[in-house]
């Protein structure tokens, strides 16, 4: 893989050439890169090509379903992803946050919204200060805010930005139960449109790579009624 | 009165009248029997006296029980009648005893003192009057022991009747109770319910005809849900297959410059995919989705929808209502209702929040004019208040009802100097620092 990242480069695979070359347009416009593929495995290619700093999939593709191709790329690579779907198909949402995507953009979409939520995602990935109360550990999980690098044992963890500011938003609160639409807000930056699944499952994602037993979590709890908190340690 | 006692009291009438009538006939048979044969032994009686009295050869003394009656004089014993046909038939008297048997001889039963008699009397060749009689008493004893039985079998058969009635009406009660636990079965949808009548009868071709309207009915109603499956389809595809063309409209349009030719085209262009959008989440609200119970802040996302798309309206609300619900499904009512009052109301529009007991209130009241004729039709699909003004989609009441729906919610709308939509939601979990108000002074 050649690893030549470009900041603002997005990989955009959809097969409708007048959604993709629309978008494709509309992203370049608010100052985004853009490379496009029509089918999964040309968007598969294209990612393993050159690694852009998102990938917007949609969920129907030809080839490698949207939902596949997001598993293909979160064997070996955390950038966010976003992945385009209709509202009315629950299933593939909840299949493509299991995948691994970050975010979704429900079809029909007004491209600043799609833009908008680009732009969350990828500031994610960037680093944020610790404000006062923070903790920068819990257990042998330790964050380093500046170096954007999470480490468990001393030994580096591969989280994806949305998981690691996740981890971040809880380790800032220490203690604190935030609820979902707490966490929507300030992770994903949602008003209240946001959807609480992304939440509950990019906490197991979460407590996946963190936890010793994800099934009985010690460092990410679950709050009855309310949302999540990091233990005190 | 049921249709068993009904049974059991005609049968019981039949059985008692034909047992009566029956016995009647008994009786009066065995009571001209018993007559007949009095009569005949004392007239034959009567016959022997008159021979031994007209006999010149035998002393003239009447035998013993004889009464002999002197033609010019009146024995109180005997009843006149019978006097009075031996003397008004003179003719007899010529004819000898001998030769007619009978016809000279009379009889008649009549009562001495309290006992009843047989009495039978001939007129003698000498004028004098001849009477023979008989106690009928141990007759008229067995007539009424007869009439005593016959009296018991009348009410025994009334009663067996009855009873058998009862059974029978039993055994058909249960069978006609059967087919009405079927209709009402039928009636309750539940359209498998079958009788299978054995035998023939009337009430098992009723069964059979009932059977047959349920199969009927299970058919029609299969055919129609099957209908209405494939219109929802065919609609739900439509959306579907509408939505890549739209989506792609909507990202060209986007791309257009800032001319007013391209502002129309990118204003419809959004409307048009609005309209795919809540047609796709109609289709969703009918296929029995479930709520996503959250607990969060009602009042604050009340203020966020509101400074989203209404941020004129004024909200009273407090300071935190804290509720377990689907919060994007409120949110899309109370979104739905702020665009209505914005298209259709005019200001100031006053959005409240408050809690009234277990419920969390949204009450959202506009100073326009109000529902007026639509109201009964507000939140039917494409029903739209004044198709010439507005521009909304015609679903958007619809949408707030269905979710409403699944979310536990009621949505009332009415008119009070405006349109006034409130939405009653239960589970409100605590209120904190709550200007003290209740549903009343809203009402």
């Amino acid at each position: 893989m050649v690893n030549e990242l470009r900041p603002n480069e997005i990989l955009l695979v959809e097969d409708d050439d007048v959604i993709r070359e629309a978008t494709a347009e509309s992203l370049r416009r608010d100052g985004f890169e853009v490379r496009m593929a029509g089918t999964g495995p040309d968007g598969l290619a294209a990612f393993r090509d050159r690694e852009p700093s998102l990938a917007i999939l949609d969920v129907m593709l030809p080839g490698l379903g949207g939902v596949e191709l997001c598993r293909e790329i979160r064997r070996d690579s955390q950038v966010p992803i976003v992945f385009l779907s209709a509202r009315t198909d629950a299933i593939d949402i909840v299949l493509g946050l299991e995948a691994g995507a970050d975010d979704y953009v429900t079809k029909p979409f007004e491209p600043a919204v799609l833009a908008a939520r680009v732009r969350a995602a990828l500031r994610r990935a960037r680093p944020a200060p610790m404000p006062d109360g923070g903790v920068d550990r819990v257990g042998p999980v330790a964050i380093d805010r500046a170096g954007h690098v999470v480490t468990k044992d001393s030994v580096p963890l591969a989280l994806t930005p949305t998981e690691y500011r996740l981890l971040a938003e809880l380790m800032d609160n220490p203690g604190v139960a935030l609820d979902r639409a707490a966490l929507l807000e300030r992770v994903w930056g949602y008003g209240w449109a946001g959807d609480s699944r992304l939440v509950d499952v990019h906490i197991q994602r979460l407590r996946a790579k963190i936890e010793d037993d994800p099934t009985n979590p010690e460092l990410v709890l679950t709050v009855r009624g309310v949302g999540y908190k990091l233990a005190r340690s | 009165m049921s249709l068993r006692l009904k049974l059991a009291l005609a049968i019981a009438t039949i059985a008692g009248l034909v047992a009566g009538v029956t016995g009647l006939v008994v009786y009066d048979r065995e009571k001209a029997d018993r007559l007949d044969r009095a009569r005949r032994s004392v007239a034959q009686t009567v016959r022997i006296y008159a021979e031994v009295l007209s006999d010149p050869n035998l002393a003239r003394t009447p035998p013993a029980g004889a009464i002999v009656e002197p033609a010019d004089s009146e024995n109180p014993q005997i009843p006149p009648d019978l006097r009075l046909q031996l003397t008004a038939n003179p003719e007899d008297a010529k004819a000898p005893p001998d030769k007619h048997p009978d016809s000279h001889v009379y009889s008649e039963i009549a009562s001495a003192s309290g006992i009843p008699i047989v009495i039978a009397g001939t007129r003698l060749p000498n004028g004098d009057r001849v009477y023979a009689s008989r106690s009928f008493l141990a007759d008229a004893n067995a007539l009424a022991d007869l009439r005593v039985a016959l009296v018991q079998v009348c009410i025994g058969g009334a009663l067996l009747g009855a009873m058998l009635g009862f059974a029978v009406s039993l055994l058909l009660g249960r069978r006609l109770r059967r087919q009405v636990t079927l209709a009402r079965r039928l009636a309750a949808g539940d359209l498998d319910a079958r009788l299978n009548p054995r035998g023939g009868d009337e009430i098992a071709q009723l069964g059979r005809a009932l059977d047959e309207m349920a199969e009927a009915l299970s058919r029609k109603l299969g055919e129609l849900d099957e209908a209405a499956e494939r219109e929802k389809r065919f609609s739900s595809d439509v959306a579907h297959e509408l939505r890549t063309p739209v989506t792609g409209l909507v990202a060209a349009a986007a791309l257009l410059d800032d001319s007013r030719a391209a502002g129309m085209v990118r204003e419809r262009a959004s409307a048009l995919a609005a309209l795919v959008e809540d047609l796709l989440e109609v289709m969703r609200l009918e296929s029995g989705e479930l709520p996503r119970l959250d607990p969060f802040d009602l009042a604050r996302l009340v203020r966020d929808v509101v400074h989203l798309r209404l941020p004129g309206a004024d909200v009273d609300a407090p300071q935190e209502l804290a509720v377990l619900n689907d919060s994007r499904r409120v949110e899309r009512i109370v979104a739905n209702l702020l665009d209505n009052a914005r298209r259709h109301g005019r200001p100031p529009v006053q959005v409240r929040v408050l809690a009234d007991g277990g419920d969390a209130l949204i009450v959202v009241r506009d100073h326009g004019d109000g529902f007026g004729g639509f109201l009964p039709h507000a939140g039917e699909r494409f029903a739209l208040a004044r198709p010439e003004r507005g521009g909304g989609t015609g679903l958007g009441l619809a949408i707030c009802r269905g979710q409403a729906r699944i979310i536990g919610a009621t949505l009332d709308l009415r008119d009070d100097g405006g349109a006034v939509a409130l939405l009653r939601m239960p589970s409100a979990v605590t209120a904190r620092p709550t200007p003290v108000q209740t549903a009343l002074e809203l009402a």
